[in-house]
């Protein structure tokens, strides 16, 4: 129910920014017009038309937030892959993911900028170290308590190569990993946001949520339309987010009963070793 | 013990790490400081004297080193605008001590009454704590900041819309103009603060101790008092220490929606002045100061959790 909701209020956002984005047209005759049937969001300082930026704004969050939660999901899929192998350097990759725990995301964000100004890229590149520091520590124990599960020593056994082991464990990640990867777009969300409201984050030549709300501020008393819309899109697009989290942790603690799944892994195992045993 | 040894070395690998990105970061983008501190007609002679005094024709290595020993004595050399970047920074801690201080007694204050009040699975009171947690976590610190001005600031005119008095202005001004920046904080912190809580005294109210406390007749809350409260806390003031940095994080936001002088709106000054010595030194010294944060909640956790120790 939470997700479906969820769900459908994300894919409307999406259809509003498709169907409504756009940089908007500088018109200094008509800046900071109130919302009317002809412009629904009011216009901004600079005459552009609210409704457009904002959408595009849309936009651009998701896609910025995107992109950091594809680079931490596969970094975290790719990690439980290594975790497997007998010779993998596990000690190194988790005391460089506790060290890199300390490093708040928006401040390494901010020092990248100050390298050479703000940038799409290097903004996704430091949100996503903090993540996938974060990873790292929890796919590696959620893969060593697979790991210790009969259908595994089942798998060794039969003399599975690492690679055939991960597939067969890769069903059992799939929750872990799709309830990681909203989580890291709501934070994804909020730190992007955050940047480009100050400044440092997306270029102010793109319009996203947080400089759309950087523009609003200054005029924010007399011009309340300015805030009003754009802070409404990012709570809705963080809210949609959040109710589909919260959907995920009640039904991973609803089907993860340890007594049902060692059956499924041994009703698994089983049909699975006969079959190897014809064919060999 | 052997887990707060290897904690400390944490602390000591994070400014390693921390200080190699840093280092390494400024001598690749910035080339070397002889392109702007000399004249532009300068002679390559003279660029190499230059080069040669400041130490910049020695090995990468050995540089890195000295940057690193540096940093430790307090030798952090001097931002952008010429002033010394210790002084800066001895002028800014005291504003964001005090604005995080605030707002963590704030968090406190919010998130733990509200988990014991709504302890009960079902009813009213416990959905609408859920929600509002919700809320708070689901919206940006920055807008909860712009939010709670246009309410305080401008509809009721209690607070300053921004600005910062220090404490020598008096004590009511002071918490006057921190207050906000601190409720902010607050608010968000709060949300995570008191789910996790709550959480982790319900799991104790089912733990067989409780459930024996329960059958000699005690009331729901007096269980959660006495039997779940002792075993929650350790839960509580690890997430305390996990914080730190999203804490630190949020105040750059903060500081900056209401002007005060603090390390955060000294890293967004930074960042926005291309300041890269100022904010590599300031990304450092968070850095540090979030993992001895971290370390102290874990050593105060160990310490509240006899069952860990051994």
């Amino acid at each position: 129910m939470k997700r479906k909701a969820g769900v459908i209020l994300f894919l409307l956002l999406i259809l509003f920014s498709l169907v409504f984005g756009s940089d908007g047209t500088v018109d200094t005759e008509n800046r900071l017009i109130p919302p009317s049937s002809e412009e629904p969001f009011g216009t901004d300082t600079l005459g552009r038309s609210l409704l457009g930026r904002t959408a595009a704004g849309v936009g651009i969050s998701i896609i910025s937030a995107l992109s950091v939660t594809f680079i931490s999901a596969s970094a975290g899929i790719v990690l439980s892959f290594l975790y497997i192998l007998p010779r993998f350097p596990k000690a190194i990759v988790l005391s460089l993911s506790d060290t890199l725990k300390s490093v708040p995301s928006v401040i390494l964000a901010l020092f990248f900028a100050s390298l050479s100004g703000p940038g799409f890229l290097k903004m996704i590149l430091a949100i996503s170290i903090s993540h996938i520091s974060d990873i790292a520590r929890t796919s590696y124990s959620k893969t060593s308590q697979l790991l210790a599960e009969d259908f595994i020593e089942a798998e060794r056994a039969i003399g599975s190569s690492s690679f055939r082991i991960f597939q067969r464990m890769l069903p059992h990640l799939v929750p872990y990993i799709s309830l990681q990867s909203v989580t890291v777009f709501l934070s994804a969300l909020m730190a992007e946001s955050t940047l480009s409201f100050l400044g440092c984050g997306i270029p102010v030549t793109i319009p996203s949520l947080g400089s759309v709300l950087a523009e609003a501020r200054p005029v924010m008393l007399s011009a309340p339309w300015m805030i009003v819309f754009p802070a409404a899109a990012l709570v809705l697009l963080g809210f949609a987010v959040e109710l589909i989290a919260l959907s995920f942790s009640e039904s991973d603690s609803a089907t993860e009963r340890p007594h049902q799944r060692k059956l499924v892994s041994i009703a698994k195992v089983s049909s699975n070793g006969k079959a190897r045993g014809k064919t060999r | 013990m052997h887990g707060i040894w290897k904690r400390l070395a944490t602390i000591f690998l994070t400014m390693v790490v921390v200080s190699a990105l840093v280092f390494f970061a400024l001598s690749l983008s910035s080339g070397d400081s002889s392109a702007y501190i000399l004249a532009e007609d300068a002679s390559k002679e003279q660029i190499e004297a230059y080069r040669e005094a400041m130490g910049l024709t020695d090995p990468l290595l050995l540089r890195y080193l000295k940057f690193f020993v540096l940093f430790f004595t307090g030798d952090w050399g001097v931002s952008a605008g010429g002033v010394e970047i210790i002084t800066l920074v001895k002028q800014r801690l005291p504003v964001t001590l005090s604005v995080s201080l605030l707002a963590l007694a704030m968090a406190l204050l919010i998130a733990v009454p509200l988990a014991y009040l709504t302890l009960g699975r079902k009813g009213v009171g416990s959905a609408a704590a859920t929600g509002w947690a919700t809320l708070m976590a689901s919206s940006p610190v920055f807008l909860l900041s712009l939010v709670l001005v246009i309410i305080f600031s401008v509809s009721l005119g209690w607070f300053p819309v921004s600005g910062y008095a220090p404490l020598s202005e008096g004590l009511l001004r002071h918490l006057q103009s921190v207050f906000l920046p601190s409720l902010s904080l607050a608010l968000l912190h709060s949300s995570f603060l008191m789910i996790i809580f709550r959480r982790a005294l319900r799991e104790n109210m089912e733990q067989p101790y409780a459930l024996i406390a329960a059958a000699m007749g005690m009331s729901v809350r007096q269980r959660a008092f006495l039997s779940a409260t002792k075993p929650a806390l350790p839960v509580l003031v690890t997430l305390l220490g996990q914080s730190a940095a999203s804490f630190l994080g949020g105040s750059a936001a903060v500081e900056t929606v209401f002007a005060i002088p603090g390390i955060g709106s000294l890293v967004v000054s930074a960042a926005l002045g291309r300041d890269a010595r100022l904010s590599g030194v300031l990304l450092m010294l968070i850095s540090c100061f979030v993992s001895v944060i971290s370390f102290v909640a874990e050593c105060i956790a160990l310490h509240l959790d006899p069952r860990r120790r051994a």
